[in-house]
């Protein structure tokens, strides 16, 4: 299923203005060809993101498309919050050219976003202290959100110990590696043994 | 025979060769209270629709751009602004009295490099492959021939242009449909009598918007004439619809 349209129609809007103020990036998308699908799993929203002269159309999937991204929510509120995390969020799956997808995903990590241009025809001269104002209410909430989310796992970890702290899960995990091998040694021992007491064989060491 | 072909006007069937001069007679009529009328029919809304699709467009500095049944110009004004000196803006209206009104404003707002032109959308006079970029708001509706005019949309397209048509299309929603209904054959000939002093062009207004193909008929017209890459952006309810397709 592919997203209401009003959605897709305002973020290509946003995104072909942000890529108009950068004629490299815009460039180096041209350059790229081909696209992009990505799907939201738990949504099932599928969409397909195509260079073009001017910038990209967002749409339905197509043939043609080099790479497709599978995202589950988690992943995506992961890559808004750090977009330079790659390939390591999890929740995400990548299929077909990966060379390919990490140059279309660098074209768009360069973007800058020009917060005051995009404000300008609106806000005229009052558009650059109105970006400078959004950027710090960004940077409050991208702080007050890390911040959260830090104080939640540790009050979670520590305080109410409904959940494990990480380094004691290692731990715990670490162990059961250690019992799971040492099961299988007392196995093969003991396979040993009734190998060899089945053939009236030396007694074991 | 030519002359017994016939074709709608609202929803009164009219001779083919008659249609043109009634939609004319209609703009004549409304042309200097026009943006009043939109103003007050839509609520204001007209001026997010039209900036919606100008988003669409992406315009770019260098974009050869014609905006047909440019009226009085709402979308070639907003666009000319983000052309750079390369770009170039054409405004075409089947209408010269719109045509004119479309004019001034343009040279009121500096835009003195834009040219206009008297024309049909059905027989565009322009070169092939000659536009980057396509927009006709609210004028589809008012064309004879709508798949003739697409045809001549497609042939002075560059490949890679793209064409964006805005106009009104059927309310998604049965509840909303049913209001809508009832706004547009009550209230609206009522404003355009005591605004425009002309009730009858209000009428045709519902009539032809009624008459209309919907949104998925138009997207199969588009691809019918070529465009791909088709989509469709329904606004408010899909009481108006954004159609844009590409000349690959």
């Amino acid at each position: 299923m592919t997203p209401p349209a009003l959605l897709l129609g305002a973020l290509e809007s946003l995104l072909n203005r942000l890529l108009a103020r950068d004629p490299h990036a815009l460039a180096q998308l041209q350059a790229l060809g081909g696209g992009v699908v990505l799907r939201l799993t738990e949504l099932d929203w599928e969409l397909g993101v195509y260079p073009v002269a001017h910038g990209v159309v967002l749409g339905p999937a197509e043939r043609g498309a080099r790479a497709q991204v599978e995202l589950q929510t988690k992943a995506v509120f992961a890559l808004l919050r750090d977009p330079r995390a790659g390939r390591a969020v999890p929740g995400m799956h990548v299929a077909g050219d990966a060379e390919y997808l990490q140059r279309f995903v660098e074209v768009f990590q360069g973007l800058e976003a020009d917060l005051a241009g995009l404000l300008e025809p609106w806000l005229g001269e009052q558009a650059a202290p109105a970006a400078a104002g959004l950027r710090r209410v960004q940077g409050f909430l991208r702080r007050g959100l890390s911040g959260l989310e830090a104080s939640g796992a540790e009050f979670l970890a520590e305080e109410s110990r409904d959940l494990v702290p990480a380094a004691e899960l290692e731990d715990w995990m670490r162990e059961v590696e250690e019992l799971d091998l040492d099961v299988e040694r007392f196995e093969a021992r003991l396979r040993r043994v009734e190998r060899r007491a089945g053939h009236g064989g030396e007694p074991v060491a | 025979m030519a002359q017994d072909k016939t074709t709608h006007f609202g929803y009164e069937d009219v001779r083919w060769e008659d249609k043109a001069r009634r939609v004319e007679q209609v703009f004549d009529s409304v042309a200097g209270r026009y943006d009043l009328m939109n103003d007050l029919m839509s609520m204001g809304v007209h001026r997010v629709w039209k900036r919606f699709a100008i988003g669409l467009a992406a315009v770019r500095p260098e974009d050869a751009v014609l905006d047909l049944a440019a009226g009085t110009g709402d979308l070639a004004l907003a666009m000319a602004g983000r052309l750079g000196p390369r770009g170039r803006m054409t405004l075409a209206d089947y209408n010269g009295n719109m045509l004119a009104l479309g004019r001034d404003r343009m040279l009121n707002a500096g835009h003195s490099d834009a040219t206009f032109v008297q024309g049909d959308a059905e027989a565009l006079p322009f070169a092939d492959d000659s536009f980057d970029l396509v927009t006709m708001a609210f004028g589809l509706r008012n064309v004879r021939d709508k798949d003739a005019a697409l045809a001549s949309i497609y042939r002075v397209l560059r490949p890679g242009g793209r064409l964006l048509v805005l106009e009104f299309s059927k309310p998604r929603n049965p509840l909303l449909a049913r209001a809508y209904d009832a706004y547009s054959f009550s209230v609206l000939p009522r404003l355009g009598q005591a605004v425009a002093d002309d009730a009858d062009s209000y009428r045709y207004l519902a009539e032809s918007i009624r008459r209309h193909p919907d949104q998925d008929t138009l997207q199969g017209m588009f691809e019918l004439a070529g465009f791909e890459r088709t989509q469709v952006y329904n606004l408010t309810g899909g009481i108006v619809a954004v159609h844009r397709g590409y000349k690959l």
